[in-house]
């Protein structure tokens, strides 16, 4: 039942609000959300087949459900600060429903494939129409044509992957992993996929944050079954190195494109890219023994992503001297972005050293890529460090509610790297069987 | 199996259409042919109950597609002879041959190799994909946009031809991204991304390079 009221509940939400459009609509959908996060934290384990799919909830499912409605509220919060428009927060919860029930449908290879796109696609409008520095129609229709063309790989991939399992025969189950690895690509924004990102995280970094986030909890959930199916990912050596290397030579060119970039919402943009590569070559290389350390990696980097691009939103990419003007707000800026680059002490550091340490024997090209494009984003961070402590006459301004949200979400990303273990543990076990 | 290819005639035509659009007043006819000839393949390969909903899903998309924004249709509907000169005066001799090169060719493909489906729908889905590749790749924004509905439907047809055919809530949810497709496709058209091109400028180019006399940047708004 759990898996059910986690996709019931957004949509329940989305009804209200739809019905009843007020502020005290507004604050039942923020409820909704942490019921949402209650129930998936602490619903119980249980299994319901439905419409033919069997929904579940793992540790690996409650760990992305939560990442998943974590983003919900930071880009809800975000969204509801004066200055900025009204968010269409009906197409925001039904995003929503589609990827909870993209990640508990555990009985269909297909399901996830079509819950992700749709609710995907939802969000085109939203990002060009009302949410935050909306995005221009050029860059929304980029965006849609992107989405659906990475939905329509992954699930191309899926479909000839089923056709193999039903005539079994030479020549299809090769292309259905390269259609499947490419649409997680282009939906993951993998660097050579990564079309689409920078320019909507530059436009519309709030929205930005919101699909990042989606996408990358999904996807989460989407890659873990599939590298628990084995037959999937590459088997020969040379095909696990040209992936290895490639990941590792694709991350550090997004970390060295992010370091020549000025602006803040891009470089972002292309450190998620850099992540998204060493994560999908890992998997790819080693899919077993990666399975855990892809999973935190993903999900903690889609948290970290929603707090940065959503705090660039908030203060309209205007970093300097962010420190003496709202200082919560700026320390949880820079957690997120150190996360983001795997500084340790922060979750981002746990998920690459979990991959690393899975994959020693012959994961030398990914430790390369790790360590490079670790040094090359960190460096690509110094400018707007830097603008953040510059000296300003801004008067400071009182501590809000969503500098204090930002605040507990950036201490969650301190804490993953402090002492990851109770999840991690868990995420094994799962992963395990 | 006379009706079958009868039904992949209709999305080739469809397809064919959506490779030559110059503007959305097209785009509901050349969906409806496609769409026909999904429906009546759905209904004779997978039952009556999966060729409804397939058939509600193309109402939808149409619905979606034509409906009227701020008092006024998406897509005026044209007089048949209107459309049929406008279609004609619109005709550029690389837009018809690379879409029939395309259809042909994957036509070719998938009777050769049916990729565990039955011949027509082999086809139709072949089409449908190369015919959407088309659309992106010498098209502009009113083809790209067509493009990425037709895609989602070549998908939803795969998956559910795909092993033992899809399950109840792959149907649904298949239905559900046609449809978002088709809305968020009519919200960017609105917006005015699909627009025509200018006059004087009806040919295309690629990345800049003009290709015959009437030059011009089909991308450009």
């Amino acid at each position: 039942m759990t898996a059910i009221a986690l996709i019931f509940i957004p949509l329940a939400a989305a009804l209200l609000f739809l019905i009843v459009r007020s502020v005290i609509a507004a604050r039942i959908t923020a409820l909704a959300l942490l019921v949402e996060l209650a129930v998936a934290v602490a619903g119980p384990v249980t299994t319901v087949d439905a419409l033919g799919v069997t929904f579940a909830v793992t540790p690996i499912e409650r760990f992305c459900t939560a990442i998943a409605t974590l983003v919900a509220i930071v880009v809800l919060v975000a969204s509801a600060e004066p200055g900025l428009t009204p968010t269409v927060i009906p197409a925001g919860l039904v995003a929503l429903a589609c990827i909870n029930v993209a990640i508990g449908a555990s009985g269909s290879t297909i399901l996830d494939g079509l819950a992700i796109t749709s609710g995907l696609v939802l969000l085109a409008p939203v990002l060009v129409r009302q949410l935050g520095d909306s995005a221009s129609p050029e860059t929304g229709r980029i965006y849609l044509t992107w989405i659906v063309v990475g939905g329509a790989t992954l699930l191309t991939g899926r479909a000839l992957g089923r056709l193999y399992a039903a005539q079994p025969g030479p020549g299809i189950l090769g292309p259905a992993m390269v259609f499947f690895i490419v649409g997680v690509g282009i939906l993951l924004a993998a660097f050579p996929f990564a079309f689409w990102l920078p320019s909507l995280s530059d436009e519309s970094p709030l929205g930005t944050a919101l699909v990042v986030g989606f996408l990358q909890t999904a996807l989460t959930s989407v890659v873990a079954q599939a590298s628990a199916g084995g037959a999937w990912l590459v088997t020969t050596y040379a095909a696990r190195l040209v992936c290895t290397r490639g990941g590792s030579i694709a991350a550090m060119i997004a970390a060295f494109l992010a370091l020549g970039e000025k602006r803040s919402g891009r470089a972002m943009a292309l450190l998620v890219g850099a992540n998204a590569d060493l994560a999908l070559a890992a998997l790819v290389a080693h899919p077993a023994e990666a399975r855990v350390g892809v999973v935190w990696l993903l999900g903690t980097q889609a948290l970290a992503a929603a707090i940065t691009l959503a705090g660039i939103d908030l203060i309209h990419g205007k970093l300097d001297g962010l420190a003496w003007r709202r200082p919560l707000l700026a320390a949880s800026l820079a957690v997120a972005a150190l996360s983001l680059v795997g500084l340790p002490l922060t979750a981002g550091f746990v998920g690459r050293w979990v991959i690393l340490r899975a994959v020693e024997s012959s994961g030398y090209a990914l430790l390369l890529g790790t360590a490079v494009s670790g040094i090359l984003g960190g460096l690509a961070l110094a400018t707007p460090g830097i603008a953040l402590f510059q000296r300003t006459d801004a008067p400071r301004l009182p501590i809000s509610t969503v500098d204090v949200l930002f605040f507990a979400m950036a201490v969650l990303l301190v804490i993953g790297g402090l002492d990851p273990n109770p999840v991690l543990h868990q995420l094994a076990a799962a992963a395990n069987g | 199996m006379a009706v079958e290819w009868i039904a992949v005639g209709l999305v080739i035509v469809g397809s064919m259409l959506g490779g030559i659009l110059n503007d959305w007043s097209t785009a509901p006819a050349a969906l409806a042919l496609q769409y026909l000839g999904v429906v009546a393949l759905v209904a004779l390969t997978r039952g009556a109950v999966a060729g409804v909903v397939a058939l509600v899903t193309a109402v939808g998309v149409l619905a979606i597609l034509v409906a009227p924004f701020d008092g006024k249709l998406a897509v005026p509907i044209p007089k048949w002879q209107t459309w049929l000169r406008d279609v004609a005066r619109h005709l550029h001799g690389f837009d018809v041959s690379v879409t029939i090169l395309a259809i042909v060719g994957a036509t070719e493909l998938m009777i050769e190799h049916p990729l565990g489906m039955s011949k027509p729908v082999g086809v139709v889905v072949a089409v449908l994909f190369v015919g959407a590749l088309v659309q992106f790749i010498v098209g502009r924004p009113v083809r790209q946009l067509y493009a990425l509905v037709s895609l989602v439907v070549g998908v939803c047809l795969t998956i559910l031809e795909a092993g033992n055919g899809a399950v109840p809530a792959e149907v649904l949810l298949g239905a559900l991204l046609q449809l978002v497709t088709a809305l968020a496709v009519a919200y960017f058209n609105m917006l005015g991304t699909a627009r025509p091109a200018p006059p004087g400028q009806e040919g295309y180019r690629i990345r800049g390079l003009p290709l015959g006399p009437r030059g011009g940047d089909g991308a450009a708004p």
